[in-house]
Parts: C-alpha cells; structure tokens; sequence
C-alpha cells in the first residue's frame, strides 16, 4: 500500500527510458559498425598531423572530428574501434558471469541443504574478496588476451547473480504454484523451467543492465592500468592511460575516450535505474 | 550476539583461508622462479636439485603446509626483481594508501550521509533534484575519468592544486576528492532509498498518530532506522575503495601500494603479487567484522537474539 | 443523547493512484458519541479504514508528497474543539498529540523495532503533557504497562518489540493510544491480526479501558462476531457509502439493507449446519468400512539445527495421531504455531516426520516413488490459502488448470476440453481460460486452484486455510462449492482451518491441535457442543458471543 517507491511521474520514466535505449543503441551499432563508418585506420600513425585538437577547437580539422593522438592517429576512429572492444569483452564477460551466476544459483536454490549451504558461503567469501586484486593475479598467471579478461570478468561477477537467482528461487519455491506443481508430481525440471525461470527474467534483466558499466569499466580500468588490452588494439581505458602523459598539451587524448566512455556508463545508469523503477511498480502491485 | 558474531569469525576465516589456498596456487602455477634466476638455462639435473632443496619436489599438500608456517611466522619471500623483502615494499608504501584511503572514507560519510538523508526529506526541492543528479553522475563515473578530470580543472586551468605525488597536505586534495566521489554517491543513494523505505513502515505511522513533529519523526524513527541497512553497505564500499585507491594512485602518481601492484602484475612477480593479495584481503576481512560489530550493536533484533 | 466527540459530515476520500482517481469514501456522515463504541463494517475495499485514517489526516505520509484529497467536514468537539479537515498541520498534530488515539491492525511493525517499548510509550506522553519532568513521564510510563496487563513492568518498558509476542505489542499499542487519556479511540483492525484466544484478551482490554476512562472507541472491523461482542451501534459500509446504521441489536435481528443481511447471512456458523449433517450421513452409511484414507501415529517433528543455524528448540508437532476414513471430511483446527499447516505438508510428503508412522492412500508420503509416486500425486491435492500466489502470475488461468493434465500426459486437445470441463465443475466461465491470476477476483482465482487441484481426479483434498483470505460473502460460496463436490465427487477432505465456523461447516469429525499436539479428536458437533480437553473449551470461549450461539444450539449428545 506504500507508495513510497521511487517512481518518477510515468511518462518522464518511459522518455528518459526511450531516449537513453535510442542513445545506447546508437553507440552500439557506431561500434559495430565502425570498420565500415571509420574514416581512418585506427592504428595508421601519422606523424605529420600528431597532437591535433578536435574540430571545434582552434587548429581543429574535420579530417580528425576528435582531434589525433601524439603519434598522429585518428581519435575517432580509435573510439569506434575501442568501442568494439570493450562492449564485445564485456558482453561476452557478462554472458559468461551471468551463465556461471544462474547455474549456481538456481543449483543452490533447488538443490537441497547442503549443496545450497557450500555454494552460499563461497559466495559470501567471494563478495569480500578483492575482486581487483584476483583480476591482477589472473593476469599475471595467464597473460593478457582478450579471452582471459573474458574469463577473468566472468570468473568474478558470478556472485551477485547467484545471489539474486538463489533469493528468487526461494521466495518462488514458498510461491503456492510451485507447491501446487510439486503436488501435481511436477519434476524438479519442469518447475526450475517452468514455474522459476520465467517469473526470474525480469530481475535478472535488470540487474544485468545494472552491472554492466561495472564491467565495462572492469576492462576499461584494467587497459588504463596497462594490464589489459593490448596496444596496437584500441580500447578505450588503454587511450585514457596512455593519454594522461600529454595532458597539459593535448588533454583531448584522454578527453574524447573519457567522454566516450561517460556517456556510455551514464545511458546504462539511466536505462538501469528506469527499469528497477517499473519492476517495482509491478512488484508493489 | 555472541552467536551472530562467531558466525562471522568464522565466516572471516573461512575466506582468509580461501585466499591463502588462491594465493598459493597462483604462485606455484606460475611456474618455478629457476628460469628467473638461471636466464641462460639449466639442465634437468640442477634443476631437479633446486626443487629437492625448495621442497617443490615434495606433495602439494606438504608444500601448502610449508608454505603456511611460513607466512605464520611473516616469511613472505622477496621480489623477485629486486630481492627486497616483499612485507617491506608494502609496509613502506601502505602508509601512503591508508591515508589516502581513510580520509576519502570519512568525507564520503561526511557528506554522503546528510546529502542522501536530505534528498530523501525534501524529496520535490530543486536542491535535491541537482544534488542526486550529481549523485547520479558520481555513481557512473570512474575513478581514472574523475582524476583525470580533476586534475585539468584544477591543476591545469585554475592552477590551484598539485596534481602528483603526497608531499604536503594540499596534494591530498584531489586524490582524496577522487576517490571519495563514487562512493558519496553511492551512499548518498542508498541513504536516500533506505530513508524512503523507512517512511513507508508502520512505526512512522504510529510516530505519526502520536503528534510527534517531523523534526522528531524525522530523527528518532526515520534516520536511526535506515542507517542499519547503510552499515552493511558501507562494507561492500571499503571493499571498493581499496579497488579504487589502485586507479587513484595510477593517476596522481602517487607513493601507494598500487604502482607495486601494477608492476607485479607487468613483470610477473608472483611473491609480491601474492602478498599483496593477502594483505587486502586481511584489511577487507578485518573491516567488515568491525561493520558487522556495529551493526550488532545498532539492531537490538541481532543484539539480542542472534 | 449527548453531544458527540467526533461528527463527520459529507466525507470524500480520493487517491491519486498511477491508475488514475480511486474514489474510497464517498459522502459519509457519522457522529461518535462520549463512551459508545461504534463498530464500522464492511469488506475489503468498503472504504472503512480510508475513512478512518482521514480523521487523523494518516494517509498522508511525513516527508511524502500528498495523494489523498479529503472533502467534507470532521470537527472534534469538547474538551479539544477543532475543525480537522481543515488540514492545519499544527491543529492535526495537536489532534493526534492529545484528542485521539490510533490503534493499528499489525502491531509488531507499528512499533518501532530499534527503540525500547518504554521509550515509545513515553513519547506519546511527553505529547500530551510537555512539561512533565522525566520522572513523571517514567512514573506514567509504569503505571500504564501495569494497567495494559502486560507482566513485570519494569522488565517490559526495557524489552524491545521483538521480544514481545504478537498480543503484548497489541497491547502496547494499545497503551500509546490511552496513555494521552483521549476522548476517542480509532481502532483500525485491532485483532484481525491476532488468535482468538489472544483477540479475546485484547477485546477484554479495550473494553475495560474505555469504561475505566470514559472513551468513545471507533472500531473497525470485517468480523461480525467481534462487532456483535463490542459494539453499542454498528455503521456498515459498501462501495464507500453507509448503507446501515443503528443499534447493534437491532442491525443483526432485523437488517434493512440487502447488503447487510447478505453479510449476515454468509458468517461461517450463521450459515445452515446441512452440510456437515449429510457429511456425517455420508459416513453413517459406511460406519464398518476399514479403509483409511489417512492414518498418522505419533507423529513428531522437528525442524533440524544446521552447522550455522541455531538449534530451534521444541518441536512442531509431538506424538500428533489422526486417521481420517475414506469419504470422511475431516476439520484440524488449531491457532497459529499449533502445527496443523505443518502436518498438512507431512501429509503431502514435502516433509519427513522425525518420528511415528503415516500413511496416506496407502502410501508412506515422503518415501514413494517411481510410479507409486506419480499415482501418489494424482490421488492427493492440496488447496492453499493466499490464492494470489497460488497461480503463476505468467500463465493463462486455463493453462495452470491445466498443469496436472499436462504433467500427468495428457494431449493437448484432450487437456483443453476437460480444463473446460473442470471450469464447469467449479462455476467458472469459460471465457476465463485465458485470462491471467491479475484480472480476476480472489474468489475466482481460488476456483481456479481448485479446478486444478481436481483434474487429477483426486482421492484425498488437502485444503490449508482454502477461504481464510477471501472476504466473508466470497468465503460462503466457496465453502458451498465445497460441500457440493464433497458429495458429488466423494471426495476425502482434509480442512485445515483456524476458524471454528468454517471448520463447524464442512467437516463430519475435527482433530484440535494445539502447540503441537492434538488435544481433541471426534464428531465436529460433539467436540465443539461438548469439549473435553481445556483448551477446546478456552478456545470456544473465546470466540466473540454472537458467533459462540450456534456452537450451543447444536444438539448435544446423551
């Protein structure tokens, strides 16, 4: 009967929703596309035009929209480019981890006492542990591929969605339907697919959409530190750290991908929060 | 309480045990240090000789034995770069980190609290509307993104504050700003939504029917009951911190314990890694049973019963 | 008659809802005299408690932008004159602070859990009287817990709500609406929340402080068994409006409006007591037959302490027998926390006792399986409470009617005409099938589940509180529904209920159970005309007056 959830008047909520899908989708479609859209060679250096400011400041050329790096690359065409990498890592991260995460959980939730009680506390033991500092380890042990920081990222973000299944898995299990379809003869099977999966999307939609700038910025933070992604290939942490040497100079080296990457944590933050508004206006009645 | 308590413990020490075993795989599987110390190769023979008086010959569990009773009696290893004792490269630098760290914590609640407790209050002021959109910002930015913008504004264009190193107190400033951003917004957010359930409960209506004020709803029923939740949750972002202190000393250059980190990670240095992951994991395990102390103490349901 | 305390004239109540306007009262006047006790009834959505919150301007929250418009007059006369529509926020406060109290349906979450009992208790008198020294409030404070019945007042006013029993925060509540000696109380729901035996206790209460300091009570409730106890006039609500109004003796001996002799009549133990006679005919015409559809002996259980979990003391149930013979309808009636609902999931197999034997169609539940287990499913149903979360809020009403066909291998096809067919049976019609659990009452949603629960073609029907959520005239239909597929189906039922009428209703025999045992087993009109264990009779007691007629009238035996 409460109606103190945060929701703001419905239709602000389904414009601010529409707008930041349309702006992210934008983006997205700018990174996949970018081998076709990118006016330059992302890693073509060209020392003749290094340092250039972006277009609409003085010196400025529309030849470099974003201005050039110190080594005379295309600031633009490495946003787009790194754009690809850090949505393809971190897609691919989060799939794993989500994967890894609802297995584990819905395997804790059905699974009987015991078995819920070892995944429970490993759990509890891996939302202490310092998630970067075993990202550091893995890197060192295995090197810094691509694939790596894909499995790395997957390795340790599972926790959370294991928590959020297991949590709906109980509170569903209690849910008469499922008693109801335990006492039809229903199989454990049938109710996890059946009866808890569907009824587990809506949450899981909305904490994935949640955790996702995390792990964007997980790789995007790593490749600043200079342990992930690997030069020549573009990413957008990478440009930022190697940026911070010219910022007196040239700030826009780390600027353009900084800006880039705002924008992008910023629609997800937006469209997140949207959808945890109207999840819970379903959930309150 | 005592109940509640010992679960923790135990709980602490389950995971300090986890990250011992994690640490001591890490760096047996990162190979033997031989090809580090013998560059041009050895035969089969010496190296076989070397496992013999390393114990790396011996069973995987002895070793881990070993290599327990090592690290109980503070035999952590040596870089093996620079030779040096690896506990003493971070008792050197983790002073610098600390500080850095506790006062980003401190004005985080300093400010996160009152400013989401406010928002949650005043909720339709235009005050509130900036305040949490800049919460907003805050909690979608990253550390390097926020430095780094720091660091132009104010180190290159009003040239008021120095932007590396921790010589005097003024360097403090804007790595300690930094770091404490993401996390006063972080709390500011949950302050705000903790604040709000706790308007919806039924006591506030009781509070209500009674004729208190808002001023006294506001203080006795409505803050003190929302900042139970906001304990656990101040855990999770010194867990964060340490994270972020990483980034912050990466782009401030600064005398931390990140830049070793870093270094390890790069030149595969595997003893200091491993310290170093110990080391945080020590100061996550500790802070979070302090949190969970006070939170014992804060709600007499666990004081009690638990 | 003397001036009243409390007169409303012309109320409205309106809430702005994301679903547009709701309109919850719509015009009521009303007059609360000194010392009466003025009942308000009417079901779920009558607009009793809307009404009744915007006395106090309640609905508005602290902190929270308004979604209430109150129209209409509500004025408090002598000793505190104030007109409080008028919304003067410092007026209402004062309202609340001195004139009127407010006695809230779930008491343990209207205290607040992280302050002592003692300390919220001398809130409410610092309002009234705020230059009273500490002492004085201290004193107060003490004197109040001593008078509310609550034990040892020195150890309660330093207890926390959680360690007190859902009755003693009652009563604290209680004690926070009195201690400002108030010229009215507002009671919204007091017992509902509570067992009848504890609900008796707080009902004795209110009564003794209302004559001890002269207060008019306002008392809110859906049970007319508590209205006929308590209340001088009765006001009866429906769709926002008062359609009744009078003396309570005169309202349930001669209702005016249809609505009211509509919720007269479906009271559980007001309706006619013909099916559990021919319940009981059923099984006087097989008194010989030897087959039990269920025999439990001794049961126990117990839930286990884990490694991490604290050892629960106790247990749940201890030694519990009951048979119940095939055709028989059988009640087990207990109040919260005596173990009936546990034994319900003993009997389906989704628990193993700690101890005894039990057997249901033949089967020993926790252990069958294979295909003794899939025959097991089919031969026994279950009916649960909350018909809300009954259904898969993701399926066509149809579909989850469907489930026990599908997983019991029917076709498709064949599944849809006898899920027509069960809708039929259970007086639904078909253009629910595909409708969702949102779109439909409780009372449908409740047919649903039991359409469900009969496409198996069940042996033995497990019903868990099957009415207790629904509203008293939906409660009737579904209790006749019932009664009607005992006989034409020959069913085997189980009951589980806390209410005594219903149980009366439907069942031939009833088992007691209490804190884990059954202390009572025989005929339903033997236990309840004629209990032999204590707490039968404590529990019968208890029961408000009105609704304890019928359990006299019943024909004793010899």
């Amino acid at each position: 009967m409460v109606d103190t959830a945060i929701t703001p008047p419905r239709r602000l909520t389904f414009d601010t929703l529409t707008v930041s899908i349309i702006g992210l989708v934008l983006i997205i479609a700018l990174g996949v596309l970018a081998p076709l859209i990118a006016p330059h060679d992302p890693n073509a250096t060209n020392l003749l035009s290094r340092s250039e400011p972006p277009v609409w400041m003085e010196g400025g050329t529309w030849t470099h929209i974003f201005g050039t790096d110190n080594i005379g690359r295309d600031l633009f065409s490495r946003c787009l480019y790194g754009i690809r990498t850090s949505f393809g890592i971190a897609t691919l991260g989060l799939i794993f981890s989500a994967f890894l995460g609802v297995a584990l959980g819905l395997l804790s939730g059905l699974g009987g006492t015991w078995v819920d009680r070892i995944v429970m506390t490993v759990t509890d033991v891996f939302i202490t542990l310092p998630n970067l500092l075993l990202l550091l380890c893995g890197i060192a042990l295995l090197g810094t591929d691509i694939w790596v920081l894909v499995l790395m990222i997957g390795l340790i973000r599972w926790e959370a969605y294991a928590r959020l299944v297991r949590g709906q898995v109980l509170a569903l299990r209690a849910e008469g339907y499922v008693e109801a379809s335990r006492a039809l003869g229903g199989s454990r099977v049938r109710i996890a697919l059946l009866h808890i999966l569907p009824n587990l999307a809506s949450p899981l939609v909305v904490i994935l959409t949640l955790s996702f700038p995390g792990v964007l910025l997980m790789e995007a933070g790593l490749s600043f530190l200079g342990v992930g992604v690997q030069p020549p290939t573009a990413s957008l942490g990478r440009m930022i750290g190697d940026g911070r040497d010219y910022l007196i100079n040239a700030w826009w080296i780390s600027g353009m991908p900084s800006i880039v990457i705002v924008t992008i944590t910023l629609l997800f933050q937006l469209i997140g929060d949207a959808l945890r508004d109207r999840i819970d206006v379903l959930t309150d009645g | 309480m005592i109940h509640f308590m010992s679960i923790r413990v135990a709980r602490a020490a389950i995971t300090m045990f986890l990250v011992l075993v994690i640490a001591f795989v890490t760096l047996r599987l990162s190979g033997t240090p031989f090809e580090f110390m013998y560059p041009e190769g050895i035969t089969a023979e010496h190296q076989a000789a070397l496992e013999a008086k390393y114990g790396l010959d011996r069973p995987w569990l002895e070793q881990f034995w070993v290599y327990l009773t090592d690290i109980f009696q503070g035999n952590f290893g040596r870089s093996l770069y620079t030779a040096e004792p690896v506990w003493k490269m971070y008792a050197d630098r983790m002073p610098y980190t600390l500080s850095v760290g506790g006062l980003a914590l401190l004005l985080a609640i300093l400010i996160g609290i009152p400013l989401g407790a406010l928002a949650a209050l005043y909720r339709s002021s235009p005050g509130t509307r900036v305040g949490m959109g800049l919460a907003f910002l805050g909690y979608a930015i990253p550390h390097f993104v926020i430095g780094i913008g720091l660091i132009l504004f104010f180190g290159y264009y009003l040239r008021i504050l120095p932007t590396t190193g921790l010589s005097t107190p003024q360097h403090y400033v804007l790595p300690v700003v930094t770091l404490a951003i993401p996390m006063i917004a972080a709390i500011a957010r949950f302050m705000r939504a903790s604040m709000l359930d706790a308007i919806g409960h039924g006591y506030v209506n009781t509070a209500v029917s009674k004729g208190l004020t808002d001023g006294k709803i506001a203080r006795g029923h409505i803050l003190r009951n929302a900042m139970i939740p906001l304990i656990t949750v101040l855990g999770l972002e010194i867990a964060g911190l340490l994270n972020g202190s990483i980034f912050v000393e990466a782009v401030f250059s600064l005398p931390g314990v990140g830049r070793v980190l870093v270094d390890a990670v790069e030149g595969r240095d595997f003893p200091v890694l491993q310290f170093g992951l110990i080391a945080y994991a020590l100061i996550v395990v500790l802070v979070n049973l302090i949190i969970d102390l006070c939170y014992v103490t804060a709600d007499p349901r666990i004081r009690l019963d638990g | 008659m003397a001036n009243p305390v409390l007169s409303a004239r012309g109320v409205h109540v309106r809430f702005d809802t994301p679903a547009g306007e709701v309109h919850a009262v719509r015009g009521v006047d009303l007059d609360l005299f000194p010392g009466e006790t003025l009942a308000l009834v009417g079901e779920s959505g009558a607009g009793k408690s809307a009404f009744a919150k915007a006395i106090l301007h309640l609905h508005q929250l602290p902190f929270t932008p308004n979604r209430t418009h109150i129209d209409g007059t509500i004025a408090l006369h002598a000793p505190f004159k104030a007109i409080l529509s008028d919304a003067d926020p410092e007026i209402i406060r004062k309202a609340r602070a001195q004139a009127v109290g407010m006695i809230f349906q779930d008491a343990l979450s209207a205290l607040n859990p992280v302050h002592r009992i003692g300390l919220q208790i001398a809130e409410a008198v610092r309002q009234a009287e705020p230059e009273a020294s500490a002492d004085a409030v201290a004193a107060t404070v003490l004197d109040v817990v001593g008078a509310i019945g609550l034990p040892s007042p020195e150890e309660t006013v330093n207890a926390y709500p959680h360690q007190l029993s859902g009755g003693q925060c009652q009563r604290v509540v209680i004690a926070i609406a009195a201690v400002r000696h108030p010229a009215a109380l507002i009671a919204d729901e007091p017992t509902t929340a509570l067992d009848v035996t504890v609900q008796a206790q707080i009902l004795k209460l209110l009564r003794s402080l209302q004559e001890l300091r002269g207060m008019a009570m306002l008392f809110i409730t859906h049970d007319l068994g508590v209205v006929a106890d308590i209340a001088d006039r009765v006001v009866v609500m429906h769709g926002g409006e008062i359609v009744e109004l009078g003396d309570t003796g005169n309202v349930f001996a001669r209702p005016q409006h249809p609505y009211t002799r509509t919720l007269l009549a479906s009271r559980p133990g007001a309706r006619a007591s013909g099916i559990a006679a021919s319940a009981s005919t059923n099984q006087a015409q097989s008194p010989t037959s030897t087959s039990s559809m269920i025999r439990a002996d001794a049961i126990s259980f117990s839930y286990g302490g884990g490694l991490f979990e604290r050892q629960r003391s106790g247990f749940v149930l201890k030694d519990a027998s009951v048979r119940v013979e095939t055709g028989d309808v059988h009640g087990i009636v207990g109040e919260s926390g005596s173990g009936k609902s546990t034994f319900g999931r003993l009997l389906l197999g989704f628990l193993a006792p700690s101890g005894g034997q039990i057997e249901v169609c033949g089967e020993t539940p926790h252990a069958v399986r294979g295909r003794a287990h899939r025959a097991f499913r089919r031969n026994v149903q279950v009916i649960y409470q909350d018909s809300a979360t009954a259904l898969n809020p993701r399926m066509t009403l149809g579909r989850s009617a469907a489930e026990g066909l599908e997983i019991h291998g029917q076709s498709v096809a064949e599944a849809q005409s006898e899920v027509r067919r069960l809708f039929d049976l259970v007086r639904l019609p078909s253009t629910l099938l595909e409708r969702f659990p949102h779109e439909v009452s409780g009372g449908q949603r409740q047919r649903v589940c039991i359409a469900r629960a009969l496409a198996t073609k069940p042996k033995l029907l497990i019903a868990d509180e099957p009415v207790t959520a629904l509203d008293v005239s939906v409660q009737a239909r579904i209790l006749e529904l019932f009664a009607e597929l005992k006989t034409d189906l020959g069913l085997t039922m189980v009951l589980i209920s806390h209410d005594l009428g219903v149980i009366r209703e439907l069942c031939s025999r009833v088992s007691v159970m209490h804190q884990g045992r059954v202390v009572e087993v025989g005929p339903t009109t033997q236990v309840l005309g004629n209990p032999q264990s204590d707490y039968t009779r404590t529990l019968i007691s208890s029961l408000p007056t009105r609704a304890r007629a019928w359990g006299q009238d019943a024909p004793r035996p010899l």
